[in-house]
């Protein structure tokens, strides 16, 4: 009787969560499934079964296969680069430098803020003729002004360094997190054998980090497919869909075009993408990471 | 103690099965030698101009409460700190400048310092394979050191999988594979349980003579430091306050406070006033700048004469029996052997023989050269 009584305890302090959690995680996930195999319902006319017609209609979009190689091509520039940064920060300001809580202050101030603003930051840089990076290029170099935002070769270029910038100090808190738990005294035992700052960072620290890379890079991908406000702020996916990412395609079909349906069966195509990419990472990740 | 020594370095070498195994790995210890050190923390003095000679190939206790500069002292053999005035100097060499890698030292940490993510193995050999020992050498090491230390069964394990005790091996494998002449250790075994201190203390006393390195150890257990040292350097304040072999150490301490330190329990000090009163009839100020110190061991108890004493506790040790008692306003601890029934709150009589009296001097606490006049002789009638 007891074990019978402990049992549904378990469930009764579970219970607020998993409302919370089926009414606007699980339910809209399973619903937008459901909703992929329908077609828009407009005015007087009901939504009705299509079957794969969406799917038929996704395969042959362009934009879509043109929005899924942009999302590639971010998810490549940022994650490497804005986890390499952050690393390289941590390891930098865990350091026994002057002024370190300033840096620290400084590296993290860019994910303090709001990725709107940070957005508006850029587009002062980014400005043609008189933005920040154009007077540098022809204040040291002579070079004639260019438009990075208005370019289709340059834009998603130009929206990976934002991402990076607002990521890389967010990142850093991890890591300098983890850095602090590893005992210093593992350095010095190093140090007594003559090992080299690289050969420590190499065979000690970076495999003690794994956790945290594991946590991080998975936070990377997520958050290569989420963050999307600095698109609307500064090119609201432009010149020719060239700066368009997935979830910011999603929404234009939603919200812009009003075809639900179909940006249901894109919604599926990406939670598909996201749950392959975080369970492979996990058990890519997970024989080679020390949990401590 | 001599007994557990031969046994474990004769199984050692049969585990070892090779003969040459100890010869081995036999290295030369070399000398160690502190001038004048100094090392200031914000302007005050962590250590403080202390001279300290190690001879080669013996074992050095660096003895002390904590805060006494004993693991600065340490770490500045090592090379981890750096001393701010002085000569530090390995094997003939002055160091102060090199790095700890280049002083051709092996150091074991309190925390055992063990890389976490690494098997067994893998942290033995971490300083072979920083220095690129070739492959045939490293696995024929990490097999002596693992047989040496019982850790054979063990090589393919994480640090977490194993107990305390043979995580301090490990940590004690990775020292002793490079054969370096000196060894370090900063309190090794304070994180053990006390039954498993008493058996490392043996193993690592006995790995230090069979290997042959000079040793510095550092340690707050005056028990640990009388048992394993050739030479106690009992620290205080920064300075060292007495360096001897154990048995000077124990017998002729040159302080109160070395009195104090040393011994289970250490050393009584009593004010002479309150000894005098409690002997002879009458008041005797002329000893009112001394101390006097009496080994809880040499306390005896007598039926007629002696120093009168009120017992206030009575711990019952099995073998021995400990009287707290109170002189006047002094305090004496005596261990007295075999089975007495005595009680608490009942007034005894003690005597010892007057050459196991210590004088010191109150203000200063340094040790007196003899007894002063009437003590010697007050005691002798007694005894």
């Amino acid at each position: 009787m007891m074990h019978r009584r402990e049992w549904i305890y378990g469930w009764l302090f579970l219970s607020p969560a998993l409302l919370f959690l089926f009414t606007f995680t699980h339910y809209p996930a399973v619903k937008t499934v459901f909703s992929s195999f329908f077609s828009t319902p407009r005015g007087r006319r009901p939504e009705e079964f299509i079957g794969l017609e969406n799917y038929r209609t996704l395969i042959q979009d362009e934009v879509f296969w043109q929005v899924l190689m942009n999302n590639f091509w971010f998810a490549v520039g940022t994650i490497p680069a804005s986890i390499g940064i952050a690393l390289a920060m941590a390891l930098w300001v865990n350091s026994r430098l002057k002024g370190r809580t300033l840096s620290r202050v400084a590296f993290f101030a860019p994910t303090v803020l709001p990725l709107i603003a940070v957005a508006n930051i850029w587009m002062f840089f980014y400005t043609p003729g008189f933005g920040l990076i154009d007077q540098l290029r022809s204040g040291l170099f002579g070079l004639p002004a260019g438009n990075i935002l208005g370019n289709p070769d340059s834009v998603l270029a130009a929206m990976i360094v934002v991402a990076i910038w607002k990521e890389a100090g967010f990142f850093m808190i991890f890591y300098l997190a983890a850095l602090q738990s590893i005992p210093p005294v593992l350095r010095e035992a190093a140090d007594v054998e003559g090992a080299s700052s690289f050969y420590y960072f190499r065979k000690i620290l970076f495999p003690l980090l794994m956790p945290t890379t594991l946590f991080v890079s998975i936070n990377a991908i997520i958050n290569s497919f989420r963050l999307v406000d600095h698109i609307f702020v500064m090119t609201d996916g432009g010149p020719d869909n060239a700066s368009s990412l997935l979830l910011f395609y999603i929404y234009e079909v939603a919200f812009k075009y009003w075809q639900t349906g179909y940006a249901a069966t894109l919604t599926v195509v990406m939670l598909v993408l996201l749950s392959i990419l975080a369970i492979g990472q996990f058990f890519l990740f997970d024989r080679k990471v020390h949990y401590q | 103690m001599a007994l557990s020594r031969s046994r474990i370095s004769t199984t050692d070498l049969q585990r070892c099965g090779i003969v040459q195994c100890m010869e081995d790995s036999h290295v030369e210890g070399q000398a160690i030698s502190l001038k004048q050190v100094s090392k200031f923390w914000d302007g005050e003095p962590a250590v403080d101009c202390i001279d300290l000679e190690v001879e080669p190939g013996t074992f050095t206790v660096l003895l002390g409460p904590s805060g006494c500069g004993k693991s600065t002292s340490l770490r500045i053999i090592a090379g981890l700190e750096a001393a701010d005035e002085g000569q530090v100097i390995i094997g003939g060499k002055q160091v102060n400048q090199l790095p700890p890698a280049q002083r051709d030292i092996a150091m074991v940490f309190q925390s055992y310092a063990l890389f976490p993510h690494l098997t067994v193995a893998e942290n033995i050999l971490f300083g072979l394979r920083v220095r690129r020992t070739p492959k045939d050498e490293q696995q024929q090491r990490l097999l002596q050191t693992a047989n040496l230390l019982g850790l054979t069964d063990y090589l393919k394990r994480r640090p977490s999988q194993l107990s305390g005790g043979q995580q301090q091996r490990v940590a004690l494998g990775r020292a002793i594979i490079a054969r370096k002449p000196v060894c370090l250790m900063d309190e090794p075994l304070s994180n053990l349980d006390a039954k498993l201190r008493n058996t490392m203390r043996m193993e690592i006393r006995d790995l230090q003579q069979s290997l042959g390195f000079s040793m510095v150890y550092v340690t707050h257990d005056q028990a640990e430091a009388i048992t394993m040292a050739d030479q106690v350097v009992l620290m205080r304040n920064g300075g060292i306050e007495q360096s001897g072999t154990p048995r000077e150490i124990y017998e002729k301490p040159a302080s109160a406070f070395v009195a104090g330190f040393i011994g289970t329990p250490p050393m009584n000090l009593l004010e002479a006033g309150d000894l005098m009163a409690a002997v002879s009839t009458g008041t005797n100020d002329q000893h009112s700048n001394l101390t006097v110190g009496i080994r809880p061991e040499h306390v005896r108890l007598s039926d007629t004469a002696g120093v009168k004493a009120h017992i206030e506790h009575v711990e019952y040790l099995g073998a021995d029996v400990l009287l707290d008692c109170r002189i006047g306003g002094s305090k004496l601890l005596a261990r007295i052997e075999g089975h007495t029934n005595l009680q608490a709150r009942s007034d005894v009589r003690l005597v010892w023989h007057p050459d196991n009296m210590h004088f010191f001097g109150s203000d200063n606490g340094v040790r007196l050269a003899g007894a002063p006049a009437g003590f010697h002789d007050l005691f002798t009638s007694m005894s």
